[in-house]
């Protein structure tokens, strides 16, 4: 390869690897910028929140008496200790600095009407209700701080990454190269993770700073209220969105965090009066950021990632079909790639996450139960009673394939009556699926059903086709393939167009009879496609439960009672989302099993045909 | 390529386009067409008053099970709407967590009179002092009889003081071959394997599925009352044969169409049949009449009354608009009802519920009130994890009806694995 | 030999639509009639004023267009994210190939009731919930299609993709103007049951959207299934009418399963 090619591809990775330090760092300052945001808008709320409760009204109405909500106002903003940067507005008129701008009189009718903090500038604009919580009177604007996003440890470690980076270049193409892209990796790492630290920190100190806040307004607003008006729920109001409980006797100024009822919280002692003391916890900013650290992660290894690639790019150049196959290969994926990503891969590490805890819809708590929810798995009759029922349920896929591969040789033709009865093949697969349910109960209905009108013409005993525990995985298999018999022969349909008329012509002239030609020539060459079906109609089969939803209800006595069907009751009915999370897994892998076997059993001879 | 995109960008740009400086509240219930008809209707003038406000309706959550889907996501998502309708067998789990807002303080600003409501009913949606929803409307379960075939029997109408051994002599003799092909065509009544439909049968019989405190099972779904009274409401199909053995098909709604066709004489069901009803009445197709479920001789008669409210989320953005609008539905639908001679459920509104009464010349609507005062809240509003409780109940009747189980022995298993269900941790 | 079979296709055939057909004859049953015990089989009167009354008694036209576009919108996607990963997996070499594709497929395996809450987590951190953007996005890529077009690369020979890049063709070109134009029957394949999944699909656009502004069709279909009570001539005659598009769809995608009119690649 010539030195320019070289140099092409050296600069790319020096660009890349500059471009990853830029990107962590970017993506450092927008978080704590944005937490700095939120801080902000919490304070501001908690803040009219104080205001509501320590100013008095004005004579038989719920507004503020004006001259004492002023005094308030400023007693707020010369509070000792007390972070927030506040500027508090009756109607448009500014209390705290007389000569502020007031405020404009269609933001205030704006924020009248949607009750709701809305963003100002970098200030965030809180309503200030009445003292009913009712009508908005006022507002309370709050700047955010400001204040260091990047601590020393990390930017030493920037620039140590950035070094390492360099080196791994300046080695280019010599012996030691891969060594100093290993080095750079660890350099890298060091910096992601310490730029999370960093992250981490600014969410927990704005932690910190709200629930002191929050502390020095109650404790405030205890010190100012007679003892009738101090309950706790009272006081509970001022910090919105944490709660307020009894308990703790430590005079620690500092936040500290524990686990209340399985869910990590972040907690400070509020002084009630002599001897009383309360908890205010809320949940820890830092708790939410664990994403962010995938996020600086990916970033800052980006570099080393892209070094990597370039110097293996440059080494393989020397092939250079290979290569290009790759580049083009990579290209053609990224888009589906990205998306798999985002919205398949993460929601199954989320189920991974849930699989290990309890947690119920509507429970802010998800306390860590270990491997509770798989023991629990092993030991539910249920379970294994789905499971029996899915291999079973499953056996439907080859009887629909085979009829399916049948119909679509008989059908593949031109003409218009073959055109008719395959869309009539296909037409129950597009029909709605409620409107399946009651077609086919109907169908099964134990006195005037069709099918059992047909066995009563036919002289033969009648069925209670879906209220038997011995009929009832029958009949919802024969609604399965029903739905599923067009759908398969359509695919069967499409493959035979890749079967060329010529061999099976030529096939013909050399006197093989029709049956051979399929053995011989057609199903050979189907191989690909039967595999998809095959495949594709096991996974699904392991998916579905419209139909045990629908018809049985999973009963009667369970005998229609599927894997996917047992997920389902469970995350949705039950509401019991950990231990669903832990039975996909089951079936997931059970699946990959399968599946896995096919391949090689099926797969091998065709995969590269 | 070109036209694609703009077309893309044009739908994206209504999507994004300002709404003005309109408020947006979020509605959800599960009313069908007809119901959110009514809706949309009372709706009408409130938002006419209030040109800046807008209220976006997630009226097609369908059966239960899929409002739940919805409700539950956008709760998890942190994204509730603003007013919802919940039953009270949702009520004890978002209480528990702190989902819902307490309305109490609110009352007044908002203009809600409690006195004009349903007391019991109100009772279900309130913890303490505080009230977490306020009640839409609510039914008792009754039983509803086939007058025709009644006097084609020449057997006198149930009243509300009637037993067990009244229906059963009742129901064996409405259960008959009619056009004697030797196939019973006239069932005296219908077995339903729902619990929510056969539990006041239980309780009217003195037992009870879970003991009172609703932590176990152990000691009153085994004990002897209950045990009398499985066996002798599955007896319908097995022993007395006075019920066709049915598999319930969840949705075709074949109990409606067995008993609007006189094949079945009396059925259990709650106030959402009045409405289907009533024109078959007027137009001469039935007749029929409603009275309160028996009770076993020697036992107080008993139902069970399933009601639903609107509540507002604890953390709802816009408190004032949210609350003015669930106090302005639970009033002005009320009313809607009332103009419309009664909806699925009964209003919870007393004054609306006694006009009901006083125009329904079919005496309905009275044996509704009248059996309403022997009602009790269900299991589901009062246990949180009784969702667990009800998706195994059904298997004991199966196995009683299906595999011929003693009820005794079926009921001892079962109310073991209830107790682990309410033990559980999942 | 091939006409028994014919006739015999052609007969079962006709018993698959019967369901099909007792749906048609609920959607014109009347009010009462549509409830007699046992169910009726035949209208005694049609009612064909009940498709009038159905489709008029919800903005059926809004939930028509919004099917249509959700489905079509999908469909684009899902053709070109399922067409260039297909090629890669069938016609590229690169190192891991092989495991990307199970990696690929185990996506499929995922029961899709997982995916749901934490899918609806993301769409509303992006605010996207009650949107075109928020009800599309999700499934813009589909294994399933990845899948399907793969293993119909694999049956198209190589030879002339070979040719083309002995005349110096790029990948690009190759997949574009060889690959992609064999691949009809396919492609028409992936999009037909693309578009038929979307406009059928139940729980993920409820759950996504909100208003009744933006309902899908079948959404809208389940407004007159209540808990308590099921208007089933209407429910069936919205039903019935909601299928038309996709068998007119079915109809014009046909003539690429069609022997004939396709040619293969070699001749």
């Amino acid at each position: 390869m010539s030195a320019h090619g070289t140099a092409h591809w050296r600069g790319r990775a020096a660009a890349a690897a500059l471009a990853s330090a830029v990107l962590v760092l970017g993506a450092v300052r927008w978080a704590s910028a944005r937490a700095d945001r939120l801080l902000a808008q919490r304070t501001a709320a908690t803040a009219a929140a104080y205001l509501a409760l320590v100013a008095p009204p004005s004579r038989g109405g719920a507004d503020y008496d004006l001259p004492r909500l002023l005094i308030e106002a400023r007693a707020l903003d010369g509070l000792p200790d007390f972070t927030g940067r506040l500027e508090v507005y009756h109607g448009t008129a500014p209390l705290v600095q007389a000569t502020a701008r007031p405020l404009a009189p269609g933001r205030f009718e704006q924020l009248r009407r949607q009750a709701v903090a809305r963003r100002e500038g970098a200030a965030t604009l809180a309503p200030l209700f009445d003292r009913d919580g009712w009508e908005v009177v006022g507002a309370v604007a709050a700047r955010p701080g400001g204040g260091g996003w990047l601590s020393w440890p990390t930017l030493l470690a920037a620039l140590l990454s950035l070094g390492a980076g360099a080196a791994a270049l300046a080695a280019w193409g010599g012996r030691r190269s891969w060594r100093a892209i290993g080095w750079y990796s660890a350099a890298a790492t060091l910096f992601g993770v310490a730029a999370y630290g960093d992250l981490r920190s600014t969410a927990r100190d704005a932690t910190d700073r709200w629930l002191g806040d929050g502390r020095l307004l109650i404790q405030e607003a205890v010190a100012r209220l007679p003892a009738t008006r101090t309950s706790l729920a009272t006081l509970a109001a001022i910090a919105r969105g944490a709660e307020l409980a009894v308990g703790g006797d430590s005079a620690g100024g500092e936040a500290w965090r524990q686990t209340v009822a399985g869910a990590p919280r972040a907690v400070v002692a509020v002084r009630l009066g002599p001897g009383r003391w309360a908890e205010l916890r809320a949940p820890p900013g830092e708790a939410a950021t664990a994403g962010w650290l995938a996020v600086t992660l990916g970033l800052a290894l980006f570099g080393p990632l892209a070094v990597a690639l370039a110097a293996w790019a440059e080494r393989e150049a020397a092939r250079p079909q290979r290569l290009r196959e790759t580049v083009a290969a990579w290209g053609f994926l990224t888009p589906s790639a990205l998306h798999l990503a985002v919205f398949s891969v993460a929601p199954v590490l989320f189920a991974l996450y849930l699989s290990l805890h309890r947690w119920s819809l509507a429970d802010p708590a998800e306390p860590f139960v270990g491997l509770a929810n798989f023991a629990a798995m092993v030991r539910d009759p249920l379970v294994w009673i789905s499971l029996r029922n899915t291999a079973l349920y499953v056996l439907y896929v080859p009887v629909s394939m085979t009829l399916a591969l049948g119909v679509a040789l008989a059908l593949d033709r031109r003409s218009w009556g073959a055109r008719a009865i395959q869309a009539m093949f296909f037409l129950p697969y597009v029909a709605s699926g409620v409107a399946i349910a009651l077609v086919w109960q109907w169908m099964y209905h134990p006195d005037g059903g069709l099918l059992n009108r047909l066995l009563s013409a036919a002289h033969l005993r009648p069925v209670d086709w879906l209220g038997n525990p011995r009929t009832a995985l029958v009949a919802v298999m024969i609604v399965s393939v029903w739905v599923q018999l067009g759908y398969q022969m359509t695919v069967f349909l499409a493959g035979l167009q890749g079967v060329p008329q010529a061999y099976l012509d030529a096939a013909r002239v050399d006197g093989a009879s029709v049956w051979q030609r399929f053995w011989r020539i057609t199903f050979p060459l189907l191989k690909p496609v039967t595999l998809f079906v095959l495949v594709t109609g096991i996974i699904g089969s392991f998916q579905v439960f419209t139909y045990s939803y629908v018809l049985t209800d999973g009963g009667p006595l369970h005998a229609t009672d599927v894997m996917a069907y047992r997920i389902y009751q469970t995350a949705w009915e039950l509401l019991q989302l950990g231990y669903a999370s832990a039975l996909s897994l089951l079936l997931f892998v059970v699946l990959f099993g399968v599946t896995r076997a096919h391949f090689t059993l099926v797969g091998k001879q065709v995969e590269y045909a | 390529m070109k036209r694609v995109l703009a077309v893309c960008y044009l739908l994206w740009g209504c999507e994004a386009a300002p709404r003005g400086d309109r408020v947006t509240l979020e509605l959800a219930n599960r009313a069908d067409y007809l119901e959110a008809r009514v809706e949309d209707r009372v709706l009408a003038p409130y938002l006419a008053a209030q040109p800046d406000l807008r209220v976006v309706q997630q009226a097609a959550a369908t059966y239960q099970a899929a409002y739940h889907d919805r409700l539950l996501t956008s709760i998890v998502a942190g994204a509730p709407p603003d007013v919802f309708l919940v039953d009270n067998s949702d009520v004890p789990a978002l209480i528990n967590r702190g989902a819902l807002l307490d309305l109490t303080p609110y009352l007044t600003r908002a203009g809600v009179d409690l006195a004009c409501l349903d007391q019991t009913v109100l009772s279900f949606f309130t913890r303490g002092d505080a009230l977490y929803a306020l009640p839409k409307g609510y039914t008792p379960l009754l039983v509803v009889y086939n007058k025709d075939l009644f006097d084609r029997a020449r057997i006198p109408y149930p009243t509300d003081d009637w037993t067990w051994d009244d229906f059963l002599r009742i129901a064996q003799r409405l259960t008959r071959d009619t056009d004697g092909d030797g196939v019973i065509d006239q069932w005296g009544s219908y077995f339903d394997r729902r619990p929510f439909v056969w539990i006041p049968w239980i309780w009217a019989g003195g037992g009870d599925v879970l003991c009172p405190d609703g932590r176990r099972a152990s000691g009153c779904l085994d004990g002897p009352h209950t045990i009398a009274a499985i066996r002798w409401y599955t007896g319908w199909m097995t022993r007395y044969g006075i019920a066709p053995r049915a598999h319930n098909p969840l949705t075709s709604g074949d109990d409606f169409r067995l008993f609007t066709s006189g094949r079945i004489a009396m059925m259990t069901t709650g106030h959402s049949w009045v409405p289907r009803l009533r024109p078959y009445v007027a137009n001469g197709l039935l007749r029929a009449g409603f009275v309160a479920i028996p009770h076993r001789a020697g036992f107080r008669p008993a139902t069970v009354i399933y009601a639903s409210g609107y509540a507002v989320p604890a953390l709802v953005t816009r408190r004032k608009r949210s609350i003015e609008l669930a106090a302005y539905l639970t009033d002005s639908l009320a009313d809607a009802l009332r103009g419309e001679g009664g909806g699925l459920e009964l209003p919870a509104m007393t004054g609306a519920a006694q006009a009901l009464v006083a125009r329904d010349r079919l005496g309905w609507e009275a044996a509704f009130l009248r059996a309403a005062t022997t009602g009790r809240a269900p299991w589901g509003g009062r246990v949180e994890r009784w969702r667990d409780v009800e998706a195994a109940l059904p298997d004991l009747l199966d196995r009683i009806t299906l595999t011929g189980a003693d009820p005794a022995v079926a009921a001892r298993e079962l109310a073991r694995e209830v107790d682990r269900l309410l033990a559980g941790t999942r | 030999m091939r006409r028994v079979g014919g006739v015999l296709v052609a007969l079962v055939g006709c018993a698959m639509i019967v369901p099909f057909l007792y749906m048609i004859a609920t959607a014109f049953m009347g009010e009462f009639e549509v409830l007699r015990y046992p169910p009726p089989l035949l209208p005694a009167r049609l009612h064909p004023e009940n498709f009038a009354s159905a489709l008029t008694a919800l903005p059926f036209g809004r939930f028509f267009l919004n099917s249509a576009i959700f489905s079509v919108g999908v469909v684009a996607g899902q053709v070109a994210t399922s067409a260039t990963a297909a090629y890669a997996f069938a016609r590229l070499r690169f190192p891991g190939r092989d495991r990307v594709f199970v990696a690929y497929l185990s996506v499929l395996m995922v029961p899709a009731v997982v995916l749901l809450i934490p899918r609806f987590l993301i769409i509303n951190a992006l605010g996207w919930v009650d949107t075109y953007a928020g009800l599309i996005s999700t499934e813009l890529v589909s294994v399933w299609g990845i899948f399907l077009l793969r293993q119909f690369f694999l049956t198209i020979p190589r030879d002339l993709e070979d040719a083309a890049r002995l005349d110096g063709a790029g990948e690009w070109t190759v997949f574009w103007r060889v690959v992609l134009p064999l691949s009809k029957p396919a492609l028409a394949t992936l999009a037909v049951f693309a578009f038929v999944d979307q406009w059928k699909s139940f729980l993920w656009p409820l759950i996504a959207t909100r208003s009744t502004d933006m309902q899908v069709v079948e959404v809208g279909i389940a407004n007159f299934h209540g808990q308590y009570y099921t208007n089933w001539p209407y429910q069936m005659a919205a039903a019935v009418t909601a299928v038309l598009p996709l068998l007119v769809l079915y109809f014009v995608a046909q003539k690429y399963f069609i022997r004939g009119i396709q040619l293969t690649g070699l001749k």
